[in-house]
């Protein structure tokens, strides 16, 4: 017995873990191209698609940030998962701007705006996207790490070895299989992740109640746990800035659209979005109910109030019982290991798609030398996680340092992709000023945040919500006014002139 | 805020019944999509051609 884990949770975990490794290395004799390695062949059709949508975003920082707002918004912090629900469903519908993106058969975003916009602006896009994600992705291994060392009772000394484990396994089938293996083990990983995610959900609510639930949530936050409107530290500001951030991360988060652009056609993409809408209500009501559990039944000495993202994991690991701790493990690695496969995935893809497209102009390189070096990326990607996991500790709500360090390219990419869909007068000036304000705003308060102390302005949750919403306020600005300043007709420069 | 309970309560139980019914269908399904991809790109084979932009 290790921790809280009994010899048959052991063999449940064991066989998940072996089951997706085979699977992931077993695809790697069909990737011949970079175009199999980074979007799959654009051989996907509808179900495969939402399978994985679904389990790349939803990691075990997803569980942790989601439960996390649960414990301390109520149910109010579930708020964000109908902010995504409802634009995605729109834009599966309609097709807005992922249709125009997926037809143009690009493999990434910057590469559909340099036609339009030229190639210095295709990598200017290319860095933004790059740095906004591995900032946000920084920090999922130390949480994965976190849930598991403190939901399975390990010792907490042993995180940094179950992070390295984790990324390890992860590493070696995104590295051998690329967009083919995140497919097949992202199919595998919805399901264990969603059979333990639907089970734990069902004993809480049999176990604890809805109205134990309800009541708990009354008593600590009164009415602003239900309205997020008139709750503490959230109000309109907090609404308004998740609804604009996720109607972005709808359009132009990478790993998001990536599913569009490895699908058959626009049509099913348009069918994946749509399809897979509801699940974000999920993705964060669900941890939100394992939150609000935690709250309802931990003492009060039990989390440390500057620390409760550690309240879900706890309260699991005094509630789930032996046999489904199992299940929920291999849930949450599935979850874990599903969400880093496809994110070291795709930036890897925009390194190699998009900062390195000048290199590569002149003289174009073989099909071999290609993979070889996406599978390099990947492996940097995986080091640079490990290093920046390992000393990046991590202040205040998860979920605010992820909507920060995602709006330093969602803002300009989302207003640029609008732009260049639906607006002719949008040009490489406009694209520019969008880049460099949407970026520097969400920089300047990270920093700023970051070296504050605990009491001042720069960390309190409002001025995160204002600067979010003022970084894609500038780069729209920014891209009407630099578009209308340009002269009509001249002609962008290309890298190779 | 009855309401607002009211609409937690739905969302709540539609979450649990939905995702139970997608997790089922796409199960099913989404191993046929495998199988498709897999083949299609088996017929399609790999190449050592220079990689487009």
């Amino acid at each position: 017995m290790i921790g809280h884990l009994t010899w048959y949770d052991g063999a449940i975990i064991g066989v998940y873990l072996a089951a997706t490794m085979v699977a992931g290395i077993l695809v790697r004799k069909y990737v011949g191209k970079v175009e199999h390695f980074i979007v799959a062949g654009r051989e996907m059709n509808v179900y495969l698609g939402i399978a994985s949508l679904a389990a790349t975003e939803f990691g075990v920082v997803t569980c942790m940030y989601t439960a996390q707002n649960g414990y301390d918004k109520g149910f109010s912090g579930a708020i964000p998962g109908i902010c995504m629900a409802v634009p995605m469903l729109i834009v599966g519908l309609t097709g807005f701007c992922i249709k125009p993106l997926r037809d143009r058969g690009v493999m990434t975003i910057p590469e559909f705006f340099q036609e339009r916009f030229g190639s210095k602006i295709r990598w200017m896009g290319g860095v933004v996207i790059v740095l906004g994600g591995l900032l946000n992705m920084g920090v999922f291994l130390r949480k994965g790490g976190e849930f598991l060392v403190y939901c399975t009772g390990m010792n907490p000394h042993s995180l940094e070895w179950v992070m390295t484990a984790l990324l390890l396994g992860v590493a070696v089938y995104t590295i051998l299989g690329g967009m083919l293996s995140v497919l097949v083990t992202d199919y595998l990983q919805f399901v264990v992740m969603s059979v333990g995610l639907i089970v734990v959900t069902i004993l809480i609510l049999v176990s604890i109640g809805w109205t134990t639930l309800v009541n708990t949530v009354q008593t600590h936050y009164g009415a602003g746990g239900f309205n997020p409107f008139v709750g503490k530290d959230m109000g309109w500001q907090f609404v308004v800035s998740n609804a604009i951030m996720n109607f972005a991360v709808v359009l132009t988060w990478q790993t998001t659209v990536a599913r569009v652009l490895a699908a058959k056609n626009s049509k099913t993409g348009q069918r994946i979005y749509t399809a897979t809408s509801f699940f974000f209500v999920a993705r964060f009501l669900i941890p939100g109910i394992w939150g609000i559990a935690a709250l309802a039944t931990l003492s009060a000495g039990a989390v440390d109030p500057k620390n409760t993202i550690l309240a879900m994991p706890v309260f699991l690991s005094t509630f789930v019982p032996a046999g489904l701790m199992g299940l929920l493990v291999a849930a949450m690695l599935a979850a874990d290991m599903s969400t880093d496969s496809s994110y070291m995935l795709t930036w890897a893809s925009v390194i190699y798609n998009d900062i390195l497209a000048p290199f590569r102009r002149r003289r174009p390189w073989s099909e071999r030398k290609g993979l070889m070096i996406n599978r390099l990326i990947v492996a940097g990607i995986g080091v640079f996680l490990l290093i920046f996991g390992l000393w990046y500790e991590l202040k205040g709500s998860l979920w605010d340092y992820l909507m920060i360090t995602a709006t330093i390219y969602l803002s300009s990419m989302s207003v640029m992709l609008i732009a260049c869909c639906y607006w002719r007068r949008a040009n490489s000036w406009g694209a520019a000023g969008a880049i460099i304000l949407g970026a520097a705003i969400p920089l300047t308060f990270l920093v700023l945040k970051t070296g504050a102390d605990p009491a001042t302005f720069w960390t309190k949750p409002v001025v995160g919500y204002y600067a979010g919403m003022a970084a894609f306020g500038l780069a729209a600005l920014a891209m009407i006014v630099g578009s209308l300043l340009k002269p009509p007709g001249k002609k962008v420069v290309a890298f190779n002139g | 805020m009855d309401k607002w309970i009211l609409l937690w309560w739905i969302l709540t139980a539609a979450c649990v019944i939905w995702y139970s019914s997608i997790t089922l269908y796409v199960t099913v399904r989404g191993a046929f999509d495998i199988r498709q991809m897999l083949r299609r790109l088996s017929e399609l084979g790999g190449t050592d051609q220079p990689s487009q932009d």
